[in-house]
């Protein structure tokens, strides 16, 4: 049963200079309670096929063709009201650079508050006790300290746990990770791949993870689609992307993990 | 070919309208190191760790608070930055960016063959000399970096993560550039990187650092093969592997790194260690060495002397 399903989605941005096929016709399915890991270089189209998930491209770029249909229904026929009130409870997203996607003038107290309320009746005392146990669930240690805090005050490792809080805050089915490790240190990384990996046994996710780490993808996705210029160059288990890769972008990308790659001792 | 002793470099941080000092950001606190004529000396530590402000001592680029650095006579320096979009002039074309040190020591009509001959040398076209560096990809740009570093021809230069911006499969072509050019040229190398990848294919030695400290050091083959402290282990262990079926034991550190405004007493790496025990947050360890060049500051390990690097 699959819980996401991406067909021949295109993507263009019509720019000054010329139409940019960003997204150009590809196709993939998320397998409910699965990961899915979208691996890509730069100008690959990986985060914009994020966005495009929960209509959140913006012009210049347009969807103009294709099928995005969640549980079976369709998302790109939905008015906004109706998407908005999809996001975070049943689809949420995280980006990259946390300090970017936090409301900088807000607290964490403030934003997480936000987020319940517009989508539950809730009193404030409530949305507090909902915050702490989601804070706590991420391994924030003393929750109560950071509330009063905001984004700035707070380490970038600190900060994807929050911003991983937020995103399970409505306890969405599907949760998709844009490169949420790539601005971390690596011992931070390690801790935070292991929470989601926890996280979504407990909650029972399903995950569209985007990285162009395939170290990242080996440890943590069940199936692979690779993306070069906007199409699916490959498809496959992840057994079978790592041990039998068939295309030649796949093989080079491949090679170039596994040259810089830190030797296992 | 250069050399550090004891170096020391803290920051002061200052508050309100008077500039208060109210604390030391400790970045470097007490380093030695050397790096041999034609050799690379990998220097790799999380963010915050001073390892650019390390780098920038070795140049000269900031005055050390204590310690000395030894220079060999007729020692040029020059540096590789992590950032080509913001590390190259916008308004300038390729050819001016690269010849701009030459100008001081060269006629007008050699800085044209010159920047010819750096083009050849870090593989671009020789028509790249009239463009923007907008007009070019990351990994071009890096080699415009490269070329620009090159120019004054330095014996020793500074890569500070030169290739952490760039994707993978151009990263492999970067330092696989640098390596050659250090074969032809001689040159020695401080390569900083945040992970052990790159590293190691550029260093003959490997220093890693945390919190302002040096906390191993060694040759290449004893750091990944016989890890002593616990940061390198876990340095080693967390990044993952393109194998899905190699399991590997992690070793997970607890909480962030500390600041190092005010770095935990005793071990500074005690808060986030694993196996810490009762004299890791009272003592600080010492670097001591284990076996022929290999170096370490942990309290887990009994060292067979106490020589300096």
């Amino acid at each position: 049963m699959n819980i996401l399903e991406v067909r021949d989605l295109k993507i263009y941005f019509y720019a000054e200079q010329g139409i940019v096929k960003a997204v150009d016709g590809i196709s993939f399915d998320i397998k409910k309670g699965s990961t899915l890991g979208l691996a890509g270089e730069s100008g690959s189209g990986k985060t914009v096929t994020a966005l495009s998930i929960l209509n959140l491209v913006d012009p210049p770029g347009k969807i103009i063709n294709g099928q995005i249909k969640y549980n079976g229904a369709s998302l790109l026929d939905l008015d906004a009201e109706k998407m908005r009130m999809l996001r975070g409870k049943e689809i949420s997203i995280v980006f990259q650079e946390p300090l970017t996607a936090l409301n900088p003038v807000l607290s964490i107290e403030e934003q997480m508050y936000e987020m319940l309320l517009a989508h539950r009746r809730l009193s404030k005392n409530g949305c507090h006790k909902i915050v702490i146990e989601y804070l706590k669930k991420v391994n924030i240690p003393s929750p109560q300290k950071i509330l009063k805090d905001y984004p700035h005050q707070l380490s970038g490792g600190t900060r994807q746990r929050v911003m991983i809080a937020m995103s399970l805050l409505l306890n969405p089915k599907l949760i998709i990770l844009d490169e949420p490790t790539t601005a971390l240190d690596v011992t931070i990384q390690a801790a935070i791949l292991d929470l989601l990996m926890q996280l979504k046994e407990e909650m029972d996710l399903s995950i569209l993870f985007i990285t162009h780490d395939l170290g990242i993808i080996a440890e943590i996705a069940d199936d692979v689609v690779i993306l070069e210029k906007g199409r699916v160059v490959e498809k496959a288990g992840t057994l079978e992307i790592f041990e039998n890769p068939k295309n030649d972008y796949t093989k080079r990308l491949l090679n170039a993990a596994r040259f810089l790659e830190v030797s296992p001792l | 070919m250069i050399e550090a002793k004891r170096l020391k470099k803290y920051f002061p941080v200052e508050r309100g309208f008077f500039r208060r000092k109210t604390g030391e950001v400790k970045a470097v606190d007490g380093v030695d190191l050397f790096i041999g004529k034609g050799k690379t000396l990998g220097l790799v530590g999380e963010s915050g760790c001073g390892k650019t402000t390390l780098g920038k001592l070795l140049l000269g680029l900031l005055e050390p608070d204590s310690g000395e650095i030894i220079k060999e006579k007729g020692l040029k320096t020059n540096i590789v930055f992590q950032d080509p979009f913001g590390s190259l002039n916008p308004r300038m074309r390729v050819e001016q960016i690269v010849t701009e040190g030459l100008k001081i020591e060269k006629r007008i009509e050699h800085l044209k063959r010159s920047a010819e001959r750096l083009m050849d040398t870090v593989e671009l076209p020789r028509k790249s000399l009239a463009k923007y560096p907008h007009q070019f990809s990351g990994g071009e740009r890096q080699r415009i970096s490269i070329a620009r570093a090159i120019a004054t021809k330095p014996n020793f230069i500074v890569c500070d993560e030169p290739v952490s911006s760039l994707d993978v499969s151009i990263r492999v072509q970067i330092l696989t550039l640098l390596v050659n050019l250090q074969k032809e040229f001689g040159l020695s190398y401080l390569f900083i990187a945040h992970d052990l990848g790159a590293v190691r294919h550029m260093s003959s030695t490997v220093a890693v650092m945390y919190l302002g400290k040096i906390v191993e050091y060694g040759p290449k083959e004893e750091i990944y093969k016989r890890p002593l402290h616990p940061y390198t282990k876990s340095l080693l262990l967390s990044a993952p592997t393109p194998y899905p079926k190699a399991k590997k034991e992690k070793v997970l550190l607890k909480g962030d790194v500390p600041s190092a405004v005010n770095p935990p007493e005793g071990c500074r790496f005690h808060t986030r260690c694993p196996y810490a025990f009762e004299v890791c947050p009272i003592n600080e360890p010492l670097l001591m060495q284990y076996s022929t060049n290999h170096f370490c500051a942990c309290h887990l390990h009994q060292p067979k002397s106490n020589k300096n690097i």
